[in-house]
């Protein structure tokens, strides 16, 4: 991926990074935000539904687990696997259960929060790493063994 | 007119809650939580939200019904959540409450769950005034007020106009209030969800301790954000690792709840209202009410388990709209799972006029 900032130190790179993202998922990606609590996930979420066209108030889902937003270029769906981390050992399979394939064929974009568990069933899924060390952010994306950025 | 016996449902997240309202008082209030079958179940969640809703939904109306004293004959109107919130979640209990509206030839109200919890005000109390007086139906919660809505998945300011009039002015931009509480109690030790025993901690220790930044300082509307705190807590517990929990705790819950109390004042302000009714779980934060205690505003709070999620607070809002001869709505209504609820009123309202 071109013109992608490593470090996330204002909004407009995490805009950059969000369009460069939407450019390179075909519909119906799968795309795992992996970081610790205040990295920056859905923030990056947000940008997201801003780079897909989309005015839509998107808020944290860590209690309601799922949101999906309309956008003109598809339904952008964010879930948050947080808290069903904290209550089950098997998150992949919670997340089937909670209809993962439905989201997947229909949405422009599934961006899941805390979905590392998903990597085994989805090994082309994209994985953006976010770390945060002081107040800079630290970003990786990969994809399978490859690391794009 | 005889009177009305509402039966209310809400399933848009983990919470099945059934609730009876007679005569625009609530009778029955059952809510069986997935929360307590994690820990009944060893903090394994047995089934998916919405077949656990499925499960439990038969009973936690019969005994509805039981509290209430009524019978399905006495029910004359059935409402329900229709957004936002887990479609599969909503599915179960809107699906259930139209068929039961259907298959006894009763009227049908949709409800939006904000809404529900606006009308939550209907059995509010006034802080400072006795407890006992929670269930009297008073002049003071019929609209115009202003409705902060603090909760986990929720943090909103609206201003109720009137029934099915409202205006959202301000809302969280990221984290809601409630699950900024859980996420630092996370960050703290002191597991997850943890907002109440951070409230707990939080009065044994120093709110000044550690000044952290207010969030959208100098902003002219009313929005709010708590994903920053959460992030400062993070780095703060990095670089001191010795930090005095306790005075985290205070510190954390000062910023929110300051956060809160000077935008809910600033729209108060603005809106000339001198009401304010606070929902959502974060309303029982012993911190929150000691300070609106201090502000000139008349604060109303529902009793706890009318401020979570709950059926009986559905009922409350379709009482609130038939009272003010609104639309009733009908059995075409979807499950809505993203859903402002000023668009929701918009468009009920122009439905109304087609």
């Amino acid at each position: 991926m071109k013109n992608v900032p490593k470090t996330l130190s204002s909004l407009s790179d995490t805009e950059q990074l969000a369009r460069t993202l939407v450019q390179h998922a075909p519909p119906g990606t799968l795309l795992v935000l992996s970081g610790p609590l205040g990295a920056g996930k859905t923030t990056l979420v947000q940008a997201l539904g801003r780079a897909l066209g989309s005015a839509a108030q998107i808020s944290s889902p860590t209690y309601t687990l799922i949101h999906e937003y309309p956008t003109p270029a598809g339904v952008l769906v964010h879930i948050d696997a947080y808290r069903l981390s904290a209550i089950r050992s098997d998150v992949a399979e919670a997340l089937f259960e909670l209809g993962l394939d439905d989201y997947l064929e229909r949405a422009r974009l599934v961006a899941v929060e805390w979905g590392e568990a998903l990597l085994r069933a989805f090994p082309e899924a994209l994985i953006v790493n976010l770390s945060l060390t002081g107040n800079a952010r630290r970003v990786y994306v990969t994809q399978g063994d490859r690391t794009l950025v | 007119m005889k009177e009305t016996v509402i039966l209310g449902v809400d399933t848009s997240c983990d919470d099945t809650g059934v609730g009876v309202v007679r005569g625009g008082r609530v009778v029955a209030n059952v809510v069986a939580s997935q929360t307590a079958l994690h820990t009944a179940y060893g903090g394994v969640m047995p089934e998916q939200a919405s077949r656990e809703h499925l499960s439990v939904i038969d009973t936690v109306l019969t005994r509805a019904l039981l509290e209430a004293d009524v019978t399905l004959d006495d029910v004359t109107h059935v409402a329900a959540t229709y957004g936002p919130g887990l479609v599969g979640a909503l599915l179960v209990g809107l699906t259930y409450a139209k068929g039961l509206a259907w298959a006894r030839g009763l009227p049908f109200v949709p409800v939006h769950h904000l809404e529900g919890h606006i009308a939550s005000a209907l059995g509010a109390s006034a802080l400072g005034a006795s407890a006992l007086g929670a269930s009297s139906l008073t002049e003071n919660a019929e609209p115009p007020f202003l409705c902060l809505i603090a909760s986990g998945g929720h943090t909103s300011l609206f201003d109720v106009r009137a029934w099915g009039d409202y205006g959202e002015l301000g809302r969280s931009r990221d984290d809601a209030a409630g699950e900024a509480f859980d996420k630092a109690a996370r960050l703290l030790g002191l597991g997850y969800p943890g907002g109440p025993a951070l409230g707990r901690l939080a009065a044994t220790g120093d709110p000044d301790a550690y000044p952290f930044t207010l969030p959208l300082r100098g902003q002219k509307g009313f929005d709010f954000s708590f994903s920053g705190l959460k992030t400062a807590v993070s780095v703060l517990l990095q670089r001191q690792p010795d930090a005095d929990k306790a005075d985290v705790a205070a510190s954390f819950e000062h910023a929110i709840v300051e956060s809160l109390v000077r935008t809910t004042l600033r729209a108060a302000a603005a809106t000339g209202y001198g009401t304010l009714v606070v929902a959502g779980g974060v309303a029982a934060n012993l911190r929150l009410r000691e300070r609106l205690q201090e502000t000139p505003l008349t604060v109303r709070v529902p009793p706890f388990e009318l401020a979570t999620d709950n059926g009986a607070m559905i009922a409350l809002a379709a009482h609130a709209r038939l009272q003010a001869g609104l639309d009733e709505g009908d059995l075409s209504v979807d499950a809505t799972p993203y859903l402002p609820l000023s668009d929701a009123s918009r468009t009920r309202d122009e439905s109304a006029r087609s």
